[in-house]
């Protein structure tokens, strides 16, 4: 089967002169949740921004579902939903015509979204606040937004960034619950995050960047072994690996 | 402490820089000016046949009492706090004291000038009910100041109390009793029964409950931001105010004459733009001023050739006015990532832009006709809008902004 998403000998970033990423290459099945990690700097964003296509490559090329952005931009688009790290959202807009909106781009017919719109506006406890406009919202309320946003789409590759921060409990889970559900129905998401217990309670492969380029990845038993202790937990190889203790991975 | 007292200094300074800077700014607006000497003529012209024909039992000491102890009842304190204060000032909340203080004497001077110059407008109709004796109209005066001071002492204490229903009831009543005692010039110890009620009140119920609770910091940012506010949207009248931006309202019964129709992506941006351009900035205000005016205008200038002019004039100027619409900044995680294609943006503003300039020129041209009592009139006005409304929008602005290819 195609890869979903496959990023090959990418080296991008904002000034050619310098650029943040250095021939990264990996590449994402349907029904994989990869785990993307590394330190503030490392390149988790410059790295997303370039699979968005904010950022043109200067070498390598990103294809979704085996087509890059500039052979069919609207077709790209249409495969991916994006949840950024940083809510950002129509202040002049109700909750409610943001879901409309995303329906209306993203083509979803109507019963759909009553449907969809329905239950993630119950998942995520918002039902009351479908007419409330963000400037009422709270830090964690804005990235429920976000994220119902993305999931109302249900495309093939969801880029998720750091989406913890800031969400309740139950929206942290409902988050979890959905990101397991959209995978068994054989989506691919990449997320970025920190908070590594979670990540490695979650994720089906890692990705750990440091300075640019792909430190190791794989999944959880295979970068243990490459480390050489299996009872090592995704915390200490990322301190490993961000402390510069690198040797193993040679 | 020193440092906090220069702190106040210096908001207080760069304040007065910015609004001094936007004075300026309406002060060159010489039409404005005009139009302020012209009202300030025309009201004194008026002001006086107005006292003139006053019959003998009119209640004007009431009335002076009524304005004055409304100017000085509402009394905010402007502390010129900001938002992040409330994590760099917390910590010294305890040593705040002076900055407050000084807080409180400014907004007694600022607001006292107020009340100085409706003391001044007032002076003619007191004269007139009260016979010409200065020393009872400068107590009236000193009355006022008393009044504003005390007000002001008491919102600021009113900042550390929960239940502020009752206290405002007292304050209200108090002010005016006072006020209209000393006016009136009841018998004396009327008003010194209200002194004696202001001080006990004071102490007692202010100061008392003051002390026991904590500083609102959020009601005392609030009332800061409407005071700063009230001058910048007044700014705004005249001259674009930056920090005015993004201001939203929610327009509901507007609003919900533009529901989503049909999930179709070529409608995206039309909801986009016309719920942006109801809501968001100020375009809506905008273009509901132009129109107006330029209706007035149309209306009252009764020259058929002038009006099919002011009609095609009022219409480009407001389409220059909307293009700011089209920049409006959107959310990158979700516009820049809808799948539609940029022709489908272009198309949805260029329709908007055209129907709201067509909306415009019906409005002008039925203004114009009416002025002018003729029915013909309206459909030359009509050809005039539409024709400099579709060159603008259909042509000038759909290729400027096809250029813009991204």
């Amino acid at each position: 089967m195609d890869p979903v998403l496959s990023v090959e000998h990418l080296t991008g970033g904002y000034s050619r002169q310098r650029p943040v990423l250095h021939d990264v290459t990996f590449d994402m099945n349907p029904g994989e949740l990869v785990g993307l990690v590394g330190l503030n700097g490392a390149g988790k964003s410059t790295t997303i921004k370039h699979i968005l296509g904010l950022l043109d490559p200067f070498e390598g090329e990103i294809r979704v579902a085996g087509r890059t952005i500039r052979q069919d931009r609207l077709g790209y688009r249409q495969k991916l939903a994006y949840v950024p790290e940083l809510p950002e959202l129509y202040e002049q807009m109700t909750l409610e015509e943001h879901l409309q909106l995303t329906a209306m781009a993203y083509h979803i017919d109507r019963t759909t979204f009553k449907e969809r719109s329905g239950r993630l506006l119950k998942l995520f406890r918002m039902e009351k606040k479908r007419h409330w406009f963000p400037s009422h919202f709270s830090k964690g309320m804005r990235q429920k937004v976000m994220i119902m946003c993305a999931f109302l789409v249900r495309p093939d590759l969801y880029i998720v960034d750091e989406p913890f921060v800031g969400l309740d409990p139950i929206g942290i889970q409902s988050l979890l619950d959905l990101m397991e559900e959209m995978k068994k129905q054989g989506a691919a998401i990449l997320m970025s995050t920190h908070i590594l217990s979670t990540a490695e309670q979650y994720c089906d492969k890692f990705i750990i960047l440091h300075d640019g380029q792909i430190a190791v990845q794989g999944t959880l038993e295979m970068i243990k072994q490459k480390f050489g202790d299996s009872r090592a937990s995704l915390h200490d190889i990322y301190l490993a690996v961000a402390r510069g203790e690198t040797k193993w991975l040679n | 402490m020193a440092e906090l007292n220069r702190l106040w200094e210096k908001r207080r300074t760069d304040n007065f820089q910015m609004q001094l800077r936007y004075w300026n700014l309406i002060g060159k607006n010489s039409g404005l000016m005009f139009v302020l000497y012209a009202m300030i003529i025309i009201g004194g012209f008026y002001y006086k046949r107005w006292l003139d024909g006053l019959p003998e039992h009119f209640p004007g000491l009431l009335l002076i009492s009524v304005v004055l102890s409304a100017l000085s009842v509402r009394a905010p304190v402007r502390t010129f706090i900001q938002k992040a204060d409330q994590v760099f000032l917390l910590p010294v909340e305890p040593e705040l004291g002076g900055y407050f203080r000084s807080s409180r004497i400014y907004s007694f001077l600022v607001q006292s000038f107020v009340i100085l110059v409706a003391w001044i407008v007032c002076m003619p109709l007191f004269f007139q009910m009260a016979g010409r004796n200065p020393v009872a109209y400068f107590l009236v005066l000193a009355a006022a100041f008393i009044v504003k001071g005390w007000n002001i002492d008491c919102r600021w204490q009113e900042q550390s109390i929960d239940d502020l229903i009752p206290l405002k009831i007292l304050r209200g009543a108090i002010s005016f009793l006072f006020l209209y005692s000393v006016t009136a010039r009841l018998f004396i110890a009327v008003p010194a029964a209200c002194l004696l009620i202001m001080l006990l009140s004071g102490a007692f119920l202010f100061h008392r409950q003051a002390a026991r609770g904590l500083l609102k910091w959020d009601r005392v940012l609030d009332m800061e931001n409407k005071q700063a506010m009230k001058f910048l949207r007044f700014a705004n009248l005249f001259t674009d105010v930056p920090q005015l931006k993004h201001r939203i309202r929610a327009r509901k019964l507007i609003s919900s004459w533009f529901p989503v129709r049909s999930f179709d992506r070529e409608h995206v941006y039309d909801q986009i733009f016309v719920k942006t351009f109801l809501r968001a900035d100020d375009y809506f205000g905008i273009f509901a001023r132009l129109t107006i005016i330029g209706m007035l205008v149309s209306y009252f200038i009764g020259n058929g050739f002038y009006t099919v002019f002011i009609v095609a004039a009022t219409v480009y100027l407001t389409g220059l006015q909307l293009l700011a619409l089209w920049k409006h900044p959107l959310p990158q995680a979700l516009a820049g990532m809808y799948p539609v294609s940029f022709g489908l943006k272009r198309r949805s503003f260029v329709r908007l832009l055209f129907a709201l300039l067509v909306i415009q020129t019906v409005a002008l041209s039925a203004a114009g006709a009416a002025g002018m009592k003729s029915p013909a009139g309206f459909f030359a006005f009509l050809a005039a809008g539409l024709v400099a409304g579709g060159l603008f929008s259909l042509g000038y602005t759909a290729r400027r902004i096809a250029k813009e290819n991204r």
